[in-house]
């Protein structure tokens, strides 16, 4: 990868930008959202969920003598089932995101390599379980993100993620160009919409991708080589092009707004700092 | 353009073919338009149905066609490997003599010569084959041209280039004999005249397994100048050449002294027949200065034809009264004496003591009997210190009064008449000249008749050197011209007059040889006793391309009593033989019955010379084809930028570019308009070369001295010029820089005559051979017929090196080269010398240097030490130039002395 000889080290640096105090404030007053995820279901978690009458198969030592007291029956004291809240990063990782032009610093690849690790990192230091979707199970050991490191940087075909089952509550992020037509976005994603309000969409993009910056006579082709358009004049279909990648973007981001998820544009030439604290500050506000 | 075309040859020409598709490859290119730019770009549906709203062409541009067009067929025409003037070379197998023609017909063609034989040894060496290398022509008496042992490539090369051709006959028969003795292919180098033994070499080469003959073309052949009999009074040389075709006309060209240049005519050739005569038509002031002959453009010994020297030009006072000459013009003597002489000497006529007072070389007393005795004295002086003194006899000297002195011998009182009525005798006739008689050699007419003359009262050839000599005797053995050597002096007495009153020798063409060849011992009484019997020494001798040198130990004398059936002969080269004070020409022409061209006689194949080198061409169409292809680059990533913006302006490129390369083309147009303001202001002139680099040099180093001298003197010169000397007027400019390039053409006669006017009236050129040596070959093909005075080196006190600056040395791009001016006591130009030669290339030095303009003031740039002198030379020189000796006054002595002490 060039011009990353190392991803992590990377990742690391951009994550050490992120002041840990105030991102623990954030996470404990809001810890409904982040670290300690109650499961609202009975657990094994050190809140008090509910009461139960006694049954067999029950720990001795759950009954609440107290309450049994109270009444002629035994009761178990139940503690909410506590687990470590999950995030799963997806990254769109075919070839459309080698796309590199000349203005850019990175890859789009790079770009969504950098931020899916940085915010695998900020989640796993929160104590969160962090995998990459349909990979296996979640975890946050070393080695766990050694794992999630390397699958984003394996190159993949598809261009959206496949089918996998979302955690409730989990913490959802897809890094992607989204140039998909908005249809397939939608369907997509809406099953994971209804599933989690905290997702988000980074939509990561090269200056190019926005601006056109190209001149004279040009053949734009897919990254395939497969398809092709002849353009005669590259400077005069510009202004055309930039309404239809804004109508692109609006329409992701009208997407995340409508299950409630947050929305980021990140350009490949601009420090991912910018777009990350964007991110986590947009997440505080919640 | 033709000849251009004539000398090209495609080494490859199935290539040529190639050129058909042209036609194809035009549609081809016309269907397809430019190649766009290939971007990939993953937003590609977004780009779905965008198209630009403005219409592009779909063709390709006609001009892009065309030079896309002309890049294939320049690759084409390159592939077909074109040369130009092919080399010649023939296909040999086993082993090669190289014969290689050295004799004096072979100068002509030299070049030609040396380099087919040259390409020879080259494709020997690349077929390992054995080769020797034999010239035709001995270099040496006794030696014969034999069968030489086979030598490497590296030898036979310096081999070859150490031959040269030799004034005189090959030795055909000795070469047939070693081409029988040797087994192989023989190639033959030929002048393509035929020699002497011709045949035999023929019917040597013939019994050859392979061989072949090179001649040059018929139009190449040498020519020769000859002259039978001398001309009077108009110089006439005969040319002697081939019979075959030669259509353009013969520049003969008459030189003076040192080579200048007198007249040059065109001899007609088209449908001429050889011996062809040139006549000139000169006046009569310039025939005395007559020295030799030459073909213009031609080499060798045989386009020389040097006329016998009769020594400087001499001073010769008459005495006689200018009043009495013009009333009793034709039977006064001094008349007669005067008109002899006036082509050869400069004449005049006054008394004694007015001719005694000029110091004449010779003074004539034509029938002056009596004397005062105070003017007799200063005569008898003046003719010890080594005056010639030459009297002619008459009948003023039978007076009974007369003075024997100042003559040869005693003279009888009284003229002894042949003729008057009381006398029986028939007028008497001239005994031929015998070898010991210091006219020998002056053609004698019998028609001459003495019928007067002074006896003298005793015989003379007493045996005793320092008695009186007879030179010349009439048919009764009595003395006609007597001499005697006194002190440094010389005596010489014609005893008849100087007019036709006793004799016809006044109205004979021998009266002007007579007087001519006693002119050459004005100064030189001595040589008449020195060996004129025996032979005539060399002086100078030709060498194969007719340049005099110095005779080596080898060239042997001639014998004077046979001397016009000598041929030129490595004993006897073409050249000047001497005895005493007569200087005889011995022409090479002389001796060349005819000139017949191999090539009309034998019915051999004749391979022809290569004009000059053989040039490949590929190179240059590759660069073409390169240039072309980085212009279709250039305008392709114009065209991809906008294509539709730069459409017009590009035409307007286009024909700027084409208005510019039009000019750069034909700057000669621009530069032809002479400047009227040379004459108003004070401007650096040099000539131009025709090599546009040193020519640019030269100007810009004549402008950075420009500024140097407005910077640091009074003289401004207000810029520089570029002269043509044979078109622009020179007499404006101080001084003319005139870089010596090898480029330069020969002056035409025109150009001559104009930088000789200038040289004549005042001006003055920096001849500058840009080679760090004052010597250089184009110098005197550039100068040689210009009449410079002799050359000095520069003495240290030259006031070249006080004229500005104090200068010890006159560094330019070189330091070392002498630098020689002309000896400054022999000229009157106000001590400036004409000519200042040198080869430390000034101007190139100038021209390193930077001229920049800061707040209206001029500032030089660059300098090293050696700049600096060079420029402060430039200084002094246009100083020199414009205030001559000035300088040499008092004005440094100070100084001079100070640092003398130091």
């Amino acid at each position: 990868m060039p011009g990353f000889p190392n991803l992590r080290t990377e990742a690391e640096r951009t994550a050490s930008q992120i002041p840990d105090i105030k991102r623990l404030a954030v996470r404990t007053a809001y810890h409904i959202l982040h670290g300690n995820n109650p499961q609202r279901r009975a657990g094994s978690g050190d809140a008090f969920w509910q009461f139960r009458e006694y049954q067999p198969g029950d720990m001795p030592r759950d009954i609440d003598w107290r309450q049994s007291a109270k009444t002629d029956r035994v009761f178990i004291r139940q503690k909410e089932q506590h687990s470590a809240q999950t995030c799963l990063i997806w990254a769109k990782r075919n070839t459309d995101m080698r796309f590199q032009s000349e203005g850019s610093q990175y890859s789009k690849q790079d770009a969504a390599a950098v931020i899916g690790l940085t915010l695998a990192l900020l989640h796993s230091r929160m104590g969160e379980l962090v995998g990459f979707p349909a990979t296996g199970r979640a975890g946050h050991s070393e080695k766990k993100l050694q794992e999630f490191e390397q699958t984003l940087m394996e190159a993949a075909p598809e261009s959206m993620p496949s089918a996998f089952q979302m955690p409730k509550h989990a913490h959802f992020y897809a890094i992607s160009d989204f140039l998909e037509p908005p249809a397939e976005i939608e369907a997509a994603f809406s099953g994971h919409g209804a599933r989690t309000q905290n997702g988000a969409f980074i939509h990561v993009l090269d200056p190019a991708e926005i601006e056109l910056p190209y001149e004279g006579r040009i053949l734009f082709e897919d990254m395939y080589g497969q398809k092709s358009q002849l353009v005669s004049n590259a400077v005069d279909i510009r202004q055309d092009y930039a309404e239809r990648i804004q109508a692109q973007i609006d329409t992701v981001r009208d997407l995340a707004m409508k299950w409630g998820w947050r929305y980021v544009l990140h350009r490949t030439d601009t420090p991912f700092e910018d777009t990350l604290k964007t991110l986590w500050l947009a997440e505080a506000r919640i | 353009m033709n000849g251009f075309f004539a000398n090209l040859a495609f080494l490859n020409p199935t290539a040529l073919l190639a050129l058909l598709a042209l036609p194809a490859l035009y549609l081809l290119l016309r269907v397809t338009p430019p190649t766009p730019k290939v971007v990939a770009f993953p937003a590609l549906r977004l780009l779905e149905g965008l198209q630009p709203k403005q219409n592009t062409p779909s063709h390709t541009p006609w001009w892009i066609l065309l030079l896309r067009m002309l890049m294939a067929a320049l690759l084409l025409l390159a592939l077909a490997r074109p040369v130009l003037n092919p080399l010649e070379a023939t296909e040999t197998r086993g082993d090669v003599l190289l014969l290689v023609d050295n004799g004096w017909s072979a100068a002509q063609n030299w070049d030609d010569i040396q380099t087919a034989a040259e390409n020879q040894i080259k494709q020997a060496a690349r077929n390992n084959q054995q080769m020797r290398i034999m010239a035709t022509t001995s270099a040496e008496a006794g030696t014969a041209p034999a069968l030489p042992e086979p030598s490497t490539e590296s030898d036979a090369l310096s081999e070859l280039r150490a031959t040269k051709p030799h004034p005189w006959k090959p030795d055909l028969e000795s070469v047939a004999e070693a081409v029988d003795a040797f087994d192989g292919t023989v190639i033959w180098f030929s002048d393509g005249v035929r020699h002497l033994k011709h045949n035999a070499l023929i019917d040597a080469l013939e019994n050859k397994s392979g061989f072949a003959v090179y001649a040059p073309a018929s139009v190449d052949l040498p020519l020769a100048l000859k002259s039978d009999e001398g001309f009077s009074t108009q110089p006439e040389i005969e040319i002697e050449g081939p019979s075959t075709g030669r259509d353009t006309p013969i520049r003969v060209q008459l030189l003076g002294e040192r080579g200048t240049l007198l007249d040059e005519i065109a001899v007609e050739t088209a449908g001429e027949s050889f011996p062809l005569t040139a006549s000139f038509d000169i006046p009569s002031s310039l025939q005395n200065r007559v020295s030799s002959f030459q073909i213009s453009g031609a080499r060798g010994a045989n386009a020389k034809y040097f006329l016998d020297n009769v020594g400087g030009p001499k001073s010769v006072g008459i005495v006689s009264s200018a009043e009495i000459a013009q009333t009793r013009q034709f039977t006064e003597d001094s008349f007669y004496l005067r008109k002899a002489l006036e082509p050869y000497a400069s004449v005049s006529q006054g008394s004694l003591d007015d001719i005694l007072a000029i110091e004449p070389s010779v003074i004539i007393l034509p029938d002056i009997g009596t004397m005062p005795q105070d003017a007799l004295n200063s005569l008898s002086t003046w003719v010890d210190e080594g005056g010639l003194l030459l009297r002619f006899a008459g009948p003023n000297m039978t007076q009974s009064n007369r003075q024997n002195a100042l003559t040869p011998l005693p003279l009888r009182p009284e003229a002894r008449n042949v003729e008057g009525s009381l006398s029986w005798d028939k007028p008497l006739k001239i005994e031929p000249l015998t070898p010991d008689s210091p006219l020998y050699g002056i053609g004698l007419d019998d028609q001459i008749e003495v019928s007067g003359q002074i006896l003298p009262a005793v015989s003379a050839d007493t045996g005793d050197e320092n008695a009186a000599q007879s030179w010349m005797l009439l048919e009764d053995g009595t003395p006609l011209i007597t001499a005697k050597q006194q002190e440094q002096g010389l005596l010489v007495m014609v005893h008849t007059t100087a007019s036709p009153l006793w004799s016809d020798l006044a109205l004979s063409g021998v009266y002007v040889d007579m007087l001519k060849r006693i002119m050459t011992f004005a100064g030189q009484s001595n040589a008449i006793n020195t060996n004129r019997v025996g032979s005539l020494q060399p002086v100078r001798i030709m060498d194969g391309f007719g340049t005099l040198q110095s005779p080596g130990q080898k060239v042997k004398p001639l014998d004077l009593a046979t001397v016009d059936e000598y041929a030129p002969s490595p004993d006897h080269p073409p050249g000047f033989y001497a005895a005493g004070g007569l200087q005889q020409a011995f022409n090479l022409g002389d001796s060349i019955p005819e000139i017949k061209a191999i090539a009309s006689e034998s019915n051999l194949t004749l391979h022809p010379y290569g004009q000059s080198y053989e040039t490949d061409l590929i190179p240059n169409l590759l660069a073409a084809a390169f240039i072309l292809l980085i212009i279709d680059a250039l305008i392709m990533a114009f065209l991809s930028r906008n294509f539709a913006r730069i459409k017009i302006p590009f035409a307007k490129t286009v024909s700027v570019f084409a208005v510019f390369a039009l000019l750069t083309l034909s700057p000669m147009k621009a530069a032809a308009q002479q400047n009227a303001d040379a004459s108003k202001d004070l401007y650096l002139a040099y000539i131009q070369t025709g090599n546009a680099d040193i020519d640019n040099t030269t100007r810009k180093g004549l402008e950075v001295l420009s500024a140097a001298l407005n910077i640091r003197t009074s003289a401004e010169p207000a810029g520089v010029q570029s002269v043509n000397p044979e078109t622009d007027v020179l007499a404006f400019y101080p001084i003319i820089y005139w870089p010596i390039s090898s480029s330069q053409e020969r002056p035409s006669a025109e150009a001559i005559r104009n930088l000789q006017d200038y040289l004549d009236h005042g001006g003055t050129i920096l001849v500058d051979t840009r080679q760090g040596s004052a010597r250089s070959e184009d110098l005197q093909r550039l100068m040689g017929g210009l009449n410079i005075p002799p050359l000095q080196e520069i003495p240290e006190d030259h006031v070249l090196s006080r004229a500005f600056y104090l200068l010890d040395n006159y560094p330019g791009r070189f330091e070392n080269a002498k630098l020689w001016v002309e000896n400054q006591n022999t000229n009157d130009r106000d001590g400036v010398s004409s000519v200042i030669l040198g080869g430390n290339d000034w101007a190139g030095a100038w021209s390193e240097l930077t001229v920049i303009e800061r707040n209206n003031r001029q500032y030089m740039t660059g300098k090293s030490e050696r700049h600096e002198m060079s420029i402060r030379f430039g200084v002094n020189l246009v100083m020199y130039a414009l205030t001559g000796n000035y300088k040499t006054d008092q004005v440094h002595v100070p100084h001079i002395l100070e640092r003398l002490d130091q």
